[in-house]
């Protein structure tokens, strides 16, 4: 492990922004901190950076304990939302802001590298104020990787820049740390963006971990339900009785594929909306009869509100299906129409009836 | 660990230095109240004798109602003049900008020796224009409260009129729009919109306006007559009969209401900065030529007076002898057979402003950016930060006293006597320079703070985390930016030392002319016409500085190509 976090904890004031945080990081890895605002992941960035001191425990690098060591005795580097580029400073001048310890000539050569390795080597002799939003990004990035840092240190790097520069970028970070393979720890509250850039994705929520796992892992079997649902679109069903090999609700009946419930236990099943299936065959497992309440084209898919029929009945229960344009208009899938929905045994999750979203139980922390 | 070891340093030298220059000579103007004329402690006796002379009474009756008059003028003038430059179109609002400002340049006996020119007793109009035209002639009583509530008014305008217009500026576009687009007339989206969302900046200004009516000693000392105020009382009681008690009760008496409302003031000011937010659309006026010409009237009226008032100082300097031999010339220029000091005085001055200027812009800039920049020791920098806002506060007057008592005083006495380590400064032009910085240091200190807070915030983060030393940071980036905000504090020092008159007069060494106190001794004197030549020459210099600032500031915009995208 690079960089290790222990039972980090930071207060301000009656706030309290970190509770009992542990975090490792390994050697060459591109860990993300997802949450949303507030939830303590810029607090725990700049902990790292040493920019905050923790109130409680203790930040280790290769084995060594750094919690009281300053900024300038970590040397990592770090790039701001805001950029934070020195707007009197031409580009080349800022990447050698910080380059010390070597001749003129030294430095100017290190600058350059960088700049060549951001694509911005033809517009050293600018101001900041002269390029884009993307290119400002860059040139912040160049500075920060100029010092060799032991840890690259993002703090929301991507979100003042739109979409489009925004998705170049992100693959503009993915080659540099392939290129450099320097450990980066960034901080995001765009999900889409740490499933894309992450080896790692830790999610927080209210200054604790709510679940650390590789991204494929958090979007298919989240810790609980505040991930679920942070995480991608989830449904959320509630009201279901365990039962045997399944769960039941009323007259509806759903198999699991690993169903170690308790009998009679209270849970809340949870789907993405892309694995409700379109049942359009025979009658088979997990398949239930609902009525359309609402169509909302997106483009590659249809959005399909569903609310499932206890016999010929409206229940209050609702799903939401994402279905392949091309199907929902073969179908002709309208409003009010009779549907039957697929609710496959493997995308179904489960989860305690006790545990909301607001959920304070301790996260499931899968290693 | 050197950076945060020395930016630490910095600040409690900061500290320790705002308490030494703000807070103990305050304790002392304090203590003194408190005590009789043999030191012992009197409790509130001094207040209580203050209370019950009736001459005494009638001063402070009299400061409060006649600022409470200039108040109710000023404030509707200021607002029409500052509405009428933002939302009528007319040409020459540079111009109106530029001359309503001018009172803040001169010191303010010349608003006083002006009207003397005009409405005393030899006054120009007063004897119908020396007797040409009789008709005109017209007595206005000016000595006593007529004449301080006319010159207060000249002066308290320029402020007003600053205020106002930062207030009117701020305000969201769309709302004047959404009220149109309603249907609301002019009339009525006036005292709907504007006014009420102006009124804030509408306190503000009342508040403005009334702490330097009730503080300013220049025009009283000049047309007061035999009306009493606190302002002259403080200056007869302390130079003239040397009771330095009672002159502690009536900077007690001179201080509290301006403590008070500067508090309400700073209180109001971080609500109004809830109420703007930073995407507000300003407003481009459309022509209306009814409207356009009645405020286009309204402003060349309160600007001609203003012209008027330095026209006729102007005047009134040049001419041989007032009223009789009218020819004009420089003979009071010469400022030979009167007191004073003349052009020893005058360049005095120009030394002391300069200093001041040099040692109170770093001061200033460092200490706002040691409260804003740097981190840690959160409670110890919101304690020099209040102590940086605290000389708001302070009339000049009581400066003046409190550096005699603090700085005059043998030993320093709370519980154990201390030798005073600061008496050598004592009838130095060295405290003279402190007493300036001190006078000014919030205005200057907010001016800094303002450019620092649009720096981003993680300038300072960036370079620690590269290794990169504070000072090197300040020195490249920081202040290369912020250099026309230090260039602005730096003409802010130098035309306030320069002009002002309320702190010095108490301070001055014996054998060290300074000019503005020269006009007070000249006027005391009976020599009016050489005391307004004075006047105009602290006004002239105090404008080629402005003008050679605005230049330098002008070459570093053009400097600072980074700006231009």
């Amino acid at each position: 492990m690079v960089l290790n976090c222990l039972h980090l904890v930071k207060r301000f004031g009656s706030v309290t922004a970190l509770g009992d945080v542990s975090l490792e990081v390994r050697e060459g890895s591109f860990v993300c901190i997802l949450g949303p605002s507030g939830c303590g992941k810029s607090t725990l960035l700049r902990v790292i950076a040493g920019l905050e001191t923790p109130d409680e425990g203790r930040v280790y690098l290769e084995g060594q304990d750094i919690t009281r060591w300053i900024p300038a005795q970590r040397g990592f580097g770090i790039v701001f939302q805001s950029y934070a580029l020195f707007p009197n400073l031409t580009v080349l001048e800022n990447v050698m802001f910080g380059i010390r310890g070597l001749r003129r000539e030294a430095r100017r050569h290190r600058a350059m590298e960088m700049l060549e390795l951001v694509r911005l080597s033809d517009e050293i002799r600018r101001y900041p104020s002269q390029l884009s939003g993307g290119q400002q990004q860059r040139v912040a990035l160049a500075r920060a990787l100029a010092i060799h840092p032991r840890l690259l240190l993002l703090d929301e790097p991507l979100s003042a820049l739109d979409a489009r520069v925004r998705s170049d970028l992100r693959e503009e970070l993915r080659r540099l740390h392939r290129a450099l393979g320097v450990t980066t720890v960034m901080v995001t509250h765009d999900q889409e963006e740490a499933l894309s850039l992450a080896d790692e994705i830790v999610v927080m929520k209210d200054g604790r971990i709510h679940q650390s796992d590789r991204p494929h892992r958090v979007y298919r079997k989240p810790g609980d339900l505040f991930v679920a649902d942070f995480v991608g679109a989830m449904n959320v069903l509630r009201g279901w009785r365990a039962d045997g090999e399944g769960v039941v609700r009323g007259g509806m009946r759903l198999r699991l594929r690993n169903g170690h419930l308790d009998p009679g236990e209270t849970v809340i099943v949870g789907i993405r909306p892309e694995e409700v299936g379109l049942a359009l065959g025979d009658e088979g497992e997990n398949e239930h009869s609902t009525e359309v309440i609402s169509l909302e084209f997106r483009g590659p898919f249809y959005r399909v509100r569903c609310r499932f029929l206890e016999g010929e009945l409206p229940s209050s229960l609702t799903v939401t299906a994402h279905w392949p344009a091309s199907v929902v208009e073969s179908q002709q899938i309208r409003e009010g129409m009779r549907v039957r929905v697929r609710l496959p045994p493997d995308a179904l999750l489960v989860y305690a009836a006790g545990e909301v979203a607001e959920a304070t139980v301790p996260a499931a922390v899968a290693g | 660990m050197g950076s945060y070891r020395l930016q630490r340093l910095l600040l409690l030298c900061a500290g320790i230095w705002l308490v030494a220059v703000v807070l103990l000579p305050l304790g002392e103007v304090v203590r003194q109240s408190l005590a009789d004329r043999q030191g012992r402690f009197v409790g509130l006796s001094n207040f209580a004798f203050y209370l019950r002379s009736p001459s005494l009474l009638a001063t402070l009756l009299n400061s409060t109602a006649i600022s409470l008059v200039v108040t109710v003028l000023v404030v509707p003038v200021a607002f029409l003049f500052a509405f009428a430059l933002h939302r009528a179109v007319f040409p020459g609002k540079a111009l109106f900008r530029t001359v309503i400002m001018a009172p803040l340049y001169a010191p303010t006996m010349l608003f006083g020796l002006s009207l003397i020119f005009l409405f005393g007793r030899q006054g120009m109009i007063t004897t119908g224009f020396f007797g040409r035209y009789p008709a005109l002639a017209l007595d206005i009583g000016l000595y006593g409260r007529t004449g301080i509530v006319l010159g207060e008014c000249l002066l308290a305008i320029p402020p007003a009129v600053l205020i106002l217009s930062a207030a009117l500026e701020n305000m969201d576009a769309r709302l004047l729009e959404a009220a149109a687009s309603l249907g609301s007339n002019s009339w009525r989206t006036f005292w709907t919109v504007a006014v009420p969302a102006a009124r804030y900046g509408l306190i503000h200004a009342a508040i403005a306006v009334f702490t330097l009516c009730f503080t300013d000693f220049g025009v009283p000392k000049v047309v007061g007559g035999q009306t009493p105020i606190l302002a002259t009382e403080v200056y007869k009681q302390v130079v003239g009969q040397q009771n330095f008690g009672l002159g502690a009760v009536i900077s007690m008496m001179l201080l509290s209401p301006v403590l008070i409302a500067t508090l309400l003031e700073r209180h109001l000011a971080t609500r109004q900065q809830a109420l703007f937010n930073a995407r507000s659309v300003p407003y481009i006026p459309k022509r209306a030529w009814l409207r356009d010409i009645s405020f286009w009237t309204f402003c060349v009226g309160v600007s001609g007076a203003v012209v008027a008032t330095l026209l006729v100082a102007a005047y009134g300097s040049l001419v041989r002898v007032w009223p009789y031999r009218l020819e004009l010339g420089g003979w009071h220029y010469r400022f030979r057979e009167t007191g004073g000091g003349g052009y020893q005085a005058f360049f005095n001055s120009l030394r002391l402003a300069a200093w001041t200027s040099v040692f109170g812009t770093p001061l200033t800039f460092g200490l706002a950016y040691l409260v804003e920049k740097t981190r840690g020791w959160d409670r110890f920098r919101r304690a020099v930060h209040g102590l940086a806002l605290l000389p708001l506060a302070l009339p000049g007057l009581v400066i003046g006293i409190a550096f005699i008592f603090f700085f005059n005083a043998p030993s320093l006495g709370y519980g154990v006597a201390v030798p005073n380590p600061f008496r050598g400064l004592y009838n130095t032009p060295a405290l003279i320079v402190l007493s300036h910085i001190v006078h000014f240091l919030t205005v200057a200190y907010l001016t800094a703070m303002t450019a620092l807070r649009q720096l981003d915030r993680e300038f300072e983060a960036v370079s620690e985390a590269m290794g990169v030393s504070f000072v090197g940071t300040v020195f490249r980036v920081t202040v290369p930016i912020c250099l026309p905000a230090i260039i602005e504090i730096a003409l802010f020092f130098f035309v306030n030392a320069m002009a002002s008159v309320s702190a010095v007069v108490f301070l001055r060494p014996p054998g060290y002319p300074i000019a503005s106190v020269a006009v007070v001794n000249m006027e005391d004197a009976g020599d009016v016409a050489p005391a307004i030549a004075m006047c105009m020459l602290i006004l002239g210099a105090n404008l080629l500085v402005r003008g050679l600032g605005e230049g330098l500031r002008l070459m570093v915009r053009r400097r600072q190509r980074w700006k231009r995208a």
